[in-house]
């Protein structure tokens, strides 16, 4: 359902989702935004792929967490000495507030991946770079095409006894002589697309993007209640309803109706793909699913 | 203190945002466009055929060589692209947009200097090393706004501290690719140069 969106309304949500709780500096958001993507996350990948990746992440909140206490010495609260420094409460909290932002901030760019597929980014740079956009399609098709051919060239020299034996050295050779042959083919192949693409008039007249997106009345709906929501959380950010102290001593952060209120906004907003998503799957169960005579 | 890393994220892609629009505004020839597109995937099924291997990659010698051979422009995009595809194969995160920055800067400086670096081999090592470091320090601003607190000094020393065997590996990587690689292409890109009137 979500790859019906239009890509500027998609682009809009997730800078949302993604940047914005960095702006806050608050465990408690960081910690929501987190439960919401990976919320999403489950919702989207198969269950085996996601959960393979938690422990990363685990390893990367306590590498993160470990980092700052160990470079970084202020704070009223002292844990230990470790080599004569002293390792403090305050800094290992902060540790841990940059772990949880930076974990958030992966999820969704994981979710970020899986739904802006290339037809999207083509659209999207095809609006303001038609010269890029056209290099990016190309790329897209040549990285594959370039990774097979690689194979069908070193397959022919094992064929013909030149690769895959003799020292090292001779090895790297051989490599070389496959990538020479490999690297003429390809200019001479780029070559032979330059004058098909002249032959088909390209550059004749100011290019256009092809329109595979239109933008509907519920692109508008969701880039609307998305700036409303942001606004309101810059608003808050600035008023300091998020403020967490750490140095020189912790005050974690209290609620307050403005906090509340932001907290509700967000959650809402980011969690509204993945409500819609399952009413939707719901809907077709339900109707589509043939009945037992 | 979260803020210069959101603003710093917002800049970088600002900043990327103006060039290209910027670039495409200039005429270019339809070869040259097909070539780019070409130096790019090569780039890129280059970090492919290195994935095993961390940070001794090839994509940097790619793009020095791109830009010396076919220009600013292609320079600069040979790198932001690079960066910016091969990541939806890596991973797309927030390191993204400073990637892109820094080969795109690789790429277009090595334009600049192209016709001292064609002609004296030294220079070309020298710019290898300089590349790779610049690479690296430029990163490490990034690690040092991702997992520090936002602007310091100190926060900056230690993120370079950490990064050293990576800065090494990057300049050496650069080197070693450039030197085996500035042959064949120096002379395959020559010829379809000279051959189609590039």
């Amino acid at each position: 359902m979500t790859e019906r969106l239009h890509p500027l309304s998609m682009l809009i949500f997730f800078l949302f989702t993604i940047i914005l709780p960095a702006f806050t500096g608050n465990p408690y958001f960081y910690i929501l935004s987190i439960i919401i993507g990976l919320i999403m996350l489950f919702n989207t990948l198969p269950l085996s792929n996601v959960l393979k990746s938690i422990p990363g992440y685990l390893l990367l909140f306590v590498l993160i967490s470990c980092f700052n206490p160990l470079f970084y010495h202020d704070g009223d609260t002292i844990l230990f000495y470790l080599n004569g420094k002293r390792v403090t409460l305050e800094a290992l909290a902060y540790g841990m507030n940059s772990a949880l932002m930076v974990i958030g901030v992966l999820i969704w760019c994981r979710i970020f991946t899986h739904f802006y597929t290339s037809d999207k980014i083509m659209y999207l740079f095809g609006t303001f770079s038609p010269k890029t956009a056209i290099i990016i399609s190309m790329v897209l098709r040549l990285v594959p095409l370039y990774r097979e051919h690689i194979g069908t060239y070193r397959n022919t020299q094992k064929l013909l006894g030149i690769f895959g034996e003799g020292t090292f050295f001779e090895k790297i050779q051989a490599e070389f002589k496959i990538f020479g042959g490999f690297l003429t083919w390809l200019l001479e192949h780029s070559m032979t697309t330059s004058d098909s693409m002249t032959a088909r008039g390209y550059g004749v007249a100011k290019r256009k993007a092809y329109k595979l997106f239109t933008f509907k009345l519920s692109d508008a709906l969701i880039c609307c209640i998305t700036a409303v929501a942001s606004g309101y959380i810059i608003y808050a950010i600035i008023t300091g309803a998020f403020s967490t102290v750490f140095y020189p001593s912790l005050i974690l952060p209290t609620f307050s109706v403005k906090s509340i209120v932001a907290f509700l906004l967000f959650g809402i907003v980011s969690v509204t793909p993945t409500v819609r998503d399952i009413i939707y799957r719901l809907i077709c169960r339900t109707t589509t699913a043939p009945k037992k005579p | 203190m979260r803020l210069y890393y959101a603003i710093s994220i917002l800049i970088a892609l600002g900043a990327l945002i103006l060039v290209l629009a910027r670039l495409d505004k200039r005429k270019t020839n339809v070869r040259r466009i097909v070539l780019i597109a070409v130096m790019t995937a090569l780039s890129i099924v280059s970090r492919f055929i290195f994935a095993a291997v961390p940070a001794f990659k090839p994509m940097a010698a790619i793009i020095v060589l791109t830009g010396m051979y076919l220009g600013f422009e292609a320079g600069f995009m040979c790198g932001a692209l690079t960066a910016f595809l091969s990541n939806f194969y890596f991973g797309q995160g927030p390191w993204t947009p400073f990637q892109m920055v820094a080969f795109g800067a690789i790429g277009a400086t090595a334009a600049i200097l192209a016709t001292q670096l064609k002609k004296r081999r030294f220079l070309l090592i020298i710019y290898a090393i300089i590349a790779g470091i610049f690479y690296s320090f430029f990163m490490d601003i990034w690690t040092m706004l991702w997992a520090n607190n936002g602007l310091s000094g100190e926060g900056y020393i230690a993120a370079i501290i950490s990064a050293v065997p990576y800065t090494i590996l990057y300049a050496a990587s650069n080197v070693v690719f450039l030197l085996l690689l500035e042959k064949p292409f120096g002379k395959r890109l020559g010829r379809i140069i000279h051959k189609y009137r590039i």
